[in-house]
């Protein structure tokens, strides 16, 4: 067993005395068994936010934009929030699954396949809200590089919103193919165990006739390291296009430097607390606690400690830079954030951004399910509340202060990102129901390592 | 193009590891290996050349950068020029820094996806492909090592047999009938609960000239040793039904043959449970049921 060996103060990876074939048993009994009746709940609120969503959209396009909050001081609130909100959780699928298997954590096998799953979903949700901010989203199309005989111009290459254009379908659509090629060999254990011919047939279909040769699996792993080596970067460069909208502006309180950086490591630090929100619920509802251990949940409470401080850090380092920049209008921007009417959104991204997060200090707190739970919640409402102080409260209070003016948003702002929920959690649901929930193809292979029978055995061995 | 194929399963894959080592060493060809993950050090073991998928995505790639640089170079410097602000607008060196974003994701988007498109044309993977593994467990915990049999079954046999096997079945290639149903059926009758000893039904692989074969009832005791004896039927092998252990009434004579399966059966499970209560030998097992015929 020499070449499984791995260090014994590694903690395993996979309990319960799992052989092979119990992994797939584990991994299909979602997919073969039947919903009960909290998943029917769960997922009926989730329609119904959805189907409310739809309505304030129908609501939205029919009648104009003048149904939202917005005025002519603030021209972006709600949904661009809402955008790089959804664009920064759909960032910790593609860094679970690429950066750490460059990195070569072991861990990631365990979650990589529901954090990728999460990142395709969330990103559908940010791709919406551009799209309804057009106004006229039958010309969506009109975004793409098409010749001037239109009517119009080429586009901008020059512009950060068509660079975002670039960066946001590159990312969705490689993620989706990174996402589905890993899928291929997990869709065929369950064409493979199907019995009843529908579900065979649906299963045949979505696995591409995958057989698992020595030379397919070459390419496969040939496949996932070049995609891990091509989405890595992709990954950073998507969060700092998308913060290329705010910082080549000239608005005081965007145009800083430090964005990229701030981005990056803000979504990260979103995605992976919803993982951990996601998780947390999963492992319980489809019996995975033996893939998706205490120790998972440590581990990513840990990237949330690190994210988090190092977004603390930029929003210190943009306060000392406004103080420092000796630029009034710089000065102003960030005092009018923590004192300005909007001090409470400040203060509230704040608490749960740079505070919470520094409780992951303390082992019991972050071995603790129900506090890992909460904590991954409100690094969530938190990371909303960022996106919010950035774009509104720089834009509600300019250079002109007789334009100065509040927002607040309309119930169709309200409604729509509702129902990105909703439909967020309708995809995932239905996920979870129908898609092999863990990489068991790649569990397998660190079962022999990692595994917690095989390191009791080897423990034993050598006394 | 061998006609004839052995079929050796492993349930482990340190046990196929050290089954291809055997069969290597002994010199037989292994064509093709069917495992349920990526078996480290399999692909050096069967001198699969090194995949040039990376190559091609860096081909790719190179491909999506100057796909970005020439279209963005036609639009904004060529075919449009426009004066923004007095930036540096009609020279694509010094307005590339800004240019820099599209040009970089298109060269992912190009080595990523026409990377993933030649994997699944050359692996041939797509939508309405039907699987090729002969046994559907290999994508669940067995592994399986196909070998191509010329004149040398009895060598390849006893060089299996003499490693940590799971299964071995011998397929014919040329036979219409279902590769399935073609496999040594004692698996399906393992009623590993019951005792040590499984009996079934097995085909033996050579046909008679009407297309009939020779019934065969197999004794597996654990997972190493293994015989079989003839039962006396012959029997058309695609009126078999191997679920129920019968023939379908299409089959000539089939109710004669029917009754004296069923014959069979009971002396099979009856001979189990004497096995279980230590009557018989798993040597003598075969006389219990075969006595009179």
């Amino acid at each position: 067993m020499g070449s499984h060996y791995e260090a014994p103060i590694r903690k395993p990876l996979v309990t319960g005395n799992k052989t092979y074939h119990q992994i797939s048993v584990d991994v299909a009994r979602p997919v073969e068994g039947s919903a009960n009746k909290q998943w029917w709940i769960v997922f009926g609120i989730a329609l119904a936010l959805f189907v409310w969503g739809i309505g304030c959209i129908i609501y939205t396009i029919s009648t104009g934009i003048g149904t939202w909050g917005l005025n002519k001081t603030v021209g972006w609130a709600w949904d661009i929030t809402n955008f790089v909100w959804w664009v920064g959780i759909g960032h910790a699928g593609t860094l679970i699954s690429a950066v750490l298997l460059l990195f070569r954590q072991k861990w990631r096998m365990g979650i990589n396949r529901s954090a990728e799953a999460m990142t395709i979903f969330s990103v559908i949700q940010a791709g919406l809200f551009p799209i309804i901010h057009m106004g006229r989203p039958w010309l969506a199309y009109w975004i793409v590089p098409i010749p001037n005989q239109f009517g119009s111009l080429w586009v901008n290459f020059n512009s950060p919103l068509l660079w975002d254009v670039f960066a946001i379908s590159t990312y969705l659509t490689v993620s989706l193919v990174f996402w589905w090629t890993g899928l291929l060999p997990d869709f065929a254990m369950i064409r493979d165990r199907a019995i009843k011919p529908f579900q065979k047939k649906i299963y045949s279909l979505v696995s591409f006739g995958w057989s698992g040769r020595a030379k397919d699996w070459q390419r496969f792993e040939e496949v996932s390291l070049v995609l891990a080596g091509l989405a890595t970067p992709l990954v950073l460069s998507v969060h700092t296009i998308v913060s290329f909208d705010f910082a080549t502006s000239v608005i005081p309180g965007w145009h800083t430097t430090i964005f990229p950086p701030y981005f990056v490591a803000g979504a990260i630090f979103s995605g992976f607390a919803m993982v951990n929100t996601l998780l947390i619920v999963m492992r319980k509802v489809c019996s995975l606690e033996d893939y998706i251990t205490i120790q998972h949940i440590e581990l990513m409470n840990i990237v949330i400690m690190i994210t988090g401080s190092i977004v603390g850090c930029a929003y210190i380092t943009e306060l000392f830079i406004a103080w420092y920049s000796g630029v009034e209008y710089e000065q102003y921007a960030f005092l009018n954030r923590a004192t300005g009417p909007y001090w409470w959104a400040y203060w509230a991204m704040m608490t749960c951004n740079v505070f919470s997060p520094q409780f992951m200090w303390i082992k019991r707190l972050r071995t603790s399910i129900v506090f890992s739970f909460v904590i991954s919640i409100v690094v969530n409402i938190g990371m909303w509340f960022e996106r919010f102080v950035i774009i509104v409260t720089s834009l509600h209070r300019d250079y002109l202060p007789s334009s100065w003016t509040m927002f607040s948003p309309t119930f169709v702002d309200i409604g729509i990102f509702l129902g990105t929920i909703g439909f967020f959690f309708v995809l995932f649901l239905l996920y979870a129901r129908t898609f092999p929930v863990i990489a068991q193809a790649e569990v397998k292979t660190i079962l022999k390592s990692s595994g917690d029978n095989y390191k009791k055995i080897r423990d034993n061995k050598n006394g | 193009m061998a006609e004839k194929f052995i079929h050796a399963v492993y349930d482990d894959d340190d046990k196929l590891i050290d089954a291809v080592k055997d069969l290597k060493k002994n010199k037989i060809t292994i064509e093709e290996v069917f495992t349920p993950f990526p078996v480290h050090g399999l692909d050096h073991l069967l001198d699969l050349k090194p995949t040039r998928l990376a190559i091609a995505a860096f081909i790719y790639g190179c491909t999506g950068l100057t796909f970005g640089l020439l279209m963005i170079n036609y639009i904004m410097i060529v075919d449009w020029p426009q004066n923004i602000g007095g930036k540096p607008s009609f020279s694509i060196i010094e307005n590339l820094p800004a240019f820099v974003p599209v040009i970089f994701e298109l060269t992912v988007f190009f080595a990523a996806h026409l990377m993933v498109i030649t994997f699944y044309l050359r692996s041939r993977l797509w939508p309405f492909k039907d699987a090729e593994n002969p046994i559907p467990e290999t994508t669940d915990d067995k592994f399986l090592i196909q070998i191509p049999v010329y004149d040398n079954e009895s060598k390849i046999k006893a060089v299996i047999k003499k490693t940590d096997f799971y299964d071995i079945s011998v397929i014919k290639e040329d036979s219409n009938e279902d590769i399935q149903e073609e496999r040594n059926n004692a698996q399906g009758n393992v009623q590993l609960l019951e005792s040590d000893l499984t009996i079934g039904f097995v085909f033996h692989s050579r046909k008679y000239s009407d297309g009939s074969s020779n019934l065969r009832i197999q004794f597996t005791k654990g997972r190493g040793l293994q015989y079989a004896k003839n039962s006396g039927l012959r029997i058309f092998r695609k009126y078999w039904i191997s679920k129920k252990n019968e023939v379908s009434n299409k089959h000539p004579e089939s109710k004669k043959i029917n009754n004296l399966l069923s014959n069979l059966k009971d002396r099979i499970s009856l001979t189990k449970k004497m096995f279980v209560e230590g009557n018989v030998s798993y040597e003598e097992a075969y006389k219990e049921i075969l006595i009179n015929d």
